[in-house]
């Protein structure tokens, strides 16, 4: 597509340097009357509206000339010396090879019924490559330099205004000196005269179209293109930027041709270079096709450059015949319809839209490229403009939108994913922190393990044997010495039999429970059981299940089991209740101010506060403090409940 | 394990006594003189004499203190175990810690009683034994769940870890229950059981556990290149 555009364009600078088709070349550009036409017809409206309007001479088309090629140069009209003959406009001619440059002269001849009021304006569609006009002998305006280096025209329609002074009833002549280089065409297209206000409108137009544009878009892909080549230093592995960009400022390049005055390098080296750089983009916009498909056909793209390095090396060396040139144009021209559709389909590939934009562009430019090849086979040498070198830019505003997108697309997944990899990185080190913390406490878990193993031993076979057997001695003392002994332990016996259970709820401390209050809470009640039942005490367990709680050091076991323990010998003791029931329960936020609490509540005749209670109470609010937490009471006949509260948060380590 | 046979009233259970400490000896004997569905098969203060008992003796109940001059009541418990599957053998503990009573049931014990509350408790507890069920506080259910999930609790000793299958979904229930403080009455409405039944799901694990213990040491025997 691209290429098929490189091609068309290519073969219009194919057909510049080649005689045989040079009249079709020039005959395209002069048919731009067709799409201008509008603009001049236009055009007069919008001017003011002159008195003798009507009484002007309509504009007219001189399409015939006297021409006379002679040898050499000359600045001077020819003189009957020269071979004039007349030829029907648009004429093409070519110099002597051995010269470097060689003029040709044209007649033109038409008449004025009367000196005209004002001016008239001459319209040259096609004027290759520079010259001089003259009217009834008198120099009228230089087309451009005319010695070395000539300037670019072949792409520049030519006006001129005649003054009135300068015409006069009657024959009129212009004479017309046009120089040109060896290699290439001269051309002279019809000359339209008519009035400025019709006339320069529409050589403004033209011009607008044919260079002005064309040098805006330049600009814009060669911006496009550097752009590119940016984003591929940062992105090497990104070949298709590469490419993209190379044949974007190739294009900008091309485009030079079709605006510039001069040539950016001596002309016959430019005209070289304009050739074989439509086969060059050929070859750039292959490259980017494969790159953008993910492709890579080593043999294929070695096959590529190397048809265009040969090509251009023979061009360049003067051994490429022209219509040669036309082939190795040709061929880049045939396979482009397969580039096309691979671009397409990776582009439907990757989205809906994405794929249409490229047909269109695509679609666009063959539309484009078929009126061009219209325009060119009706050899017609109006004003029309050409118009496939409009799509190459389109296409390119596609695929770089495209890029763009993309690039603008993988930032953003990269932001995104650099967002999850942040989090993921601070979930990581959030989890190490508390593996850490694990092992910290495995470890010193395991070390406590080891200790308590040491202590219970101890105290199983010494202190908490030695006080079982003392307990048991003095039970059978107590029995021995009072036959009718009720059961009831004696003073010594109770001692004894509180320091084994004190030293029971010290052990019990150390068990392990996971953090499970609710073990510690049933590890008390399964030690309580005989008592409770013997006393005909009724316990409801109406617990909740708790979730592990880390603050459940043996340290703070210890304080909930002699708290609890406190309050169940108080109901034991002195209540005379019939039942007691434990509850749990938690509240408030986890991690910031969750609060677990047990209830011990039975339904004995209250708290006397005429006894001496004090003490154990003091004793159960000094450990609820040292939970972190504190004891409610609240007593009434019949109701009486112990509320212990303490947060849950973890203790910190001493 | 084998059915529990219901005793008849008329055959008393036969208790064997291993205990190094006289005066506890002499308060047991006289705790089973006082009890007519006990009787006293044999009283000895030391390994030595329990394994003669054991070899030659006949009895239902073996009463097992774990610390002995001569040797380690742990043994006596896994001999026991070993010879005389039909009976029960309870540890004698000071405090019921888990250290102990786990280390009991593994070796093959499958009850256990506080020394101080002995006279009180011996011959409930024989009872419930001979009936098929077992004691358990909270501490070991939780800590049988673990040995049963992970294996052992101790990092530093190799991991005893027991398949899933190792315990019923009831038997892990039941666990779950007694180590949130419930006791076997209440697991045993909230289950819709009977308390006997729940009381023999605990026996039924500590049987597991001995078997598994024995397997996990045979194992590690022929790991070792000692079978």
């Amino acid at each position: 597509m691209t290429l098929r555009l490189a091609g068309s364009t290519g073969t219009l600078h194919a057909l510049r340097t080649n005689a045989r088709a040079w009249g079709r070349v020039v005959a395209l550009l002069l048919a731009g009357w067709l799409l201008a036409g509008p603009v001049a017809r236009a055009a007069p409206a919008s001017a003011p509206a002159a008195a003798g309007q009507a009484s002007r001479p309509a504009s007219r088309t001189i399409s015939q000339a006297e021409f006379c090629q002679r040898d050499g140069i000359g600045d001077t009209l020819p003189d009957a010396h020269c071979h004039w003959e007349t030829v029907a406009l648009a004429k093409l001619w070519k110099g002597p090879e051995d010269a470097l440059v060689s003029d040709a002269w044209y007649r033109l001849h038409f008449r004025l019924d009367a000196v005209p009021e004002r001016s008239l304006a001459m319209y040259i569609v096609a004027f290759n490559r520079t010259g001089r006009l003259f009217v009834n002998g008198q120099l009228l305006r230089e087309i451009g330099p005319m010695t070395e280096p000539l300037p670019m025209n072949w792409n520049r329609s030519q006006y001129a205004v005649m003054p009135a002074a300068l015409l006069h009833a009657g024959d009129n002549e212009i004479e017309i000196q046009q120089r040109a280089y060896w290699w290439e065409q001269g051309w002279l297209a019809p000359v339209r005269l008519g009035s400025e206000e019709e006339l320069r409108p529409i050589w403004q137009n033209r011009t607008f179209w044919q260079n002005d544009l064309v040098r805006l878009l330049g600009a814009c892909t060669g911006a496009i293109g550097i752009f590119m080549l940016g984003v591929w230093l940062g992105r090497r592995s990104h070949a298709m930027y590469f490419w993209f960009g190379c044949a974007s400022l190739l294009w900008t390049a091309i485009s030079l041709d079709y605006y510039a005055l001069f040539s950016p390098l001596p002309a016959h080296i430019w005209d070289q270079f304009i050739e074989s750089a439509q086969v060059l983009r050929g070859v750039l916009m292959f490259m980017f096709v494969l790159r953008y498909c993910g492709r890579r056909l080593p043999v294929v793209e070695a096959v590529s450059w190397l048809y265009f390095l040969v090509g251009s090396v023979a061009m360049f060396g003067d051994f490429l015949p022209n219509n040669a040139i036309d082939i190795w144009y040709l061929l880049v021209l045939l396979v482009s319809p397969y580039f096309f559709f691979l671009l397409v389909r990776q582009g439907l590939r990757h989205s809906l839209v994405e794929g249409s934009l490229l047909a269109v562009a695509a679609l666009t430019q063959i539309a484009l490229s078929g009126y061009d090849l219209w325009l060119y086979s009706a050899h017609s040498w109006t004003d029309r403009v050409y118009l496939a070198h409009f799509s190459g830019p389109l296409y390119l505003f596609v695929v770089g939108t495209i890029l763009i997108r993309r690039f603008v697309e993988s930032l953003n997944a990269y932001e995104k994913l650099a967002g999850v990899l942040e989090q993921r990185v601070s979930d990581k080190a959030a989890e190490l922190e508390r593996n850490y913390e694990q092992l910290v406490e495995a470890r010193r878990n395991e070390a406590l393990a080891l200790e308590r193993t040491r202590i219970m031993s101890e105290m199983h076979d010494g202190i908490g044997s030695q006080l079982t057997l003392a307990l048991s001695l003095v039970r059978r003392m107590d029995r021995e010495a009072d036959p009718a002994h009720n059961g009831e332990d004696g003073r010594v016996a109770t001692v004894l039999r509180e320091s084994i259970e004190d030293l029971q709820l010290i052990i019990d401390s150390l068990e392990p429970v996971e953090n499970d209050l609710l073990t510690v809470l049933g590890t008390l009640r399964y030690r309580l059981q005989d008592r409770l039942g013997k006393g005909g005490i009724e316990l409801q367990w109406n617990v909740v299940d708790l979730p592990p709680l880390p603050m459940l050091t043996p340290h703070s076991v210890l304080s909930i089991l002699r708290i609890v323990q406190e309050a169940f010998a108080n109901c034991l003791k002195h209540s005379g209740a019939s039942r007691i029931a434990v509850t749990t329960g938690l509240q408030g936020e986890p991690g910031i101010d969750e609060k677990a609490h047990i209830g011990i509540v039975d339904n004995g005749h209250g708290v006397d506060r005429t006894r001496g209670v004090g003490r154990g109470l003091e004793n159960m609010r000094r450990r609820a403090a040292a939970l972190g937490g504190q004891l409610r009471i609240t007593s009434q006949p019949g109701r009486t409940e112990v509320l212990l509260e303490f947060p849950t948060l973890r203790e910190r380590a001493a | 394990m084998p059915e529990t046979v219901e005793l008849p009233q008329a055959n008393p259970t036969r208790i064997l006594v291993v205990d190094d400490d006289d005066a506890f000896r002499e308060s047991v004997c006289a705790a089973i003189a006082r009890d007519d569905e006990m009787v006293l098969a044999a009283q000895v203060g030391s390994a030595e004499g329990a394994r003669e008992a054991i070899a030659h003796g006949e009895f239902d109940v073996a009463l097992v203190d774990l610390g002995l001059p001569d040797g380690n009541g742990i043994d006596l418990i896994r001999e026991i175990a070993r010879t005389r599957p039909e009976v029960d053998v309870m540890v004698v503990t000071v405090f019921g810690d888990e250290a102990h009573v786990l280390a009991s049931i593994e070796a093959g014990a499958t009850g256990y009683l506080l020394k101080r509350s002995l006279n009180d408790t011996l011959g409930a507890t024989v009872r419930e034994l001979r009936a098929g069920g077992s004691p358990i506080s909270p501490v070991i259910a939780r800590q049988l769940l673990q040995r049963f999930k992970k294996g052992a609790p101790e990092p530093s000793q190799p991991a005893a870890v027991v398949d899933d299958g190792g315990l019923s979904e009831r038997e892990r229930e039941v666990l779950l229950f007694i180590a949130k403080g419930f006791t076997v009455g209440e697991i045993a409405n909230m289950l819709h059981l009977s308390a006997h039944t729940v009381a023999t799901h605990v026996k039924h694990i500590y049987r597991k556990l001995a078997v598994h213990s024995r397997t996990e040491a045979v194992f590690e025997a022929g790991r070792m290149g000692l079978l």
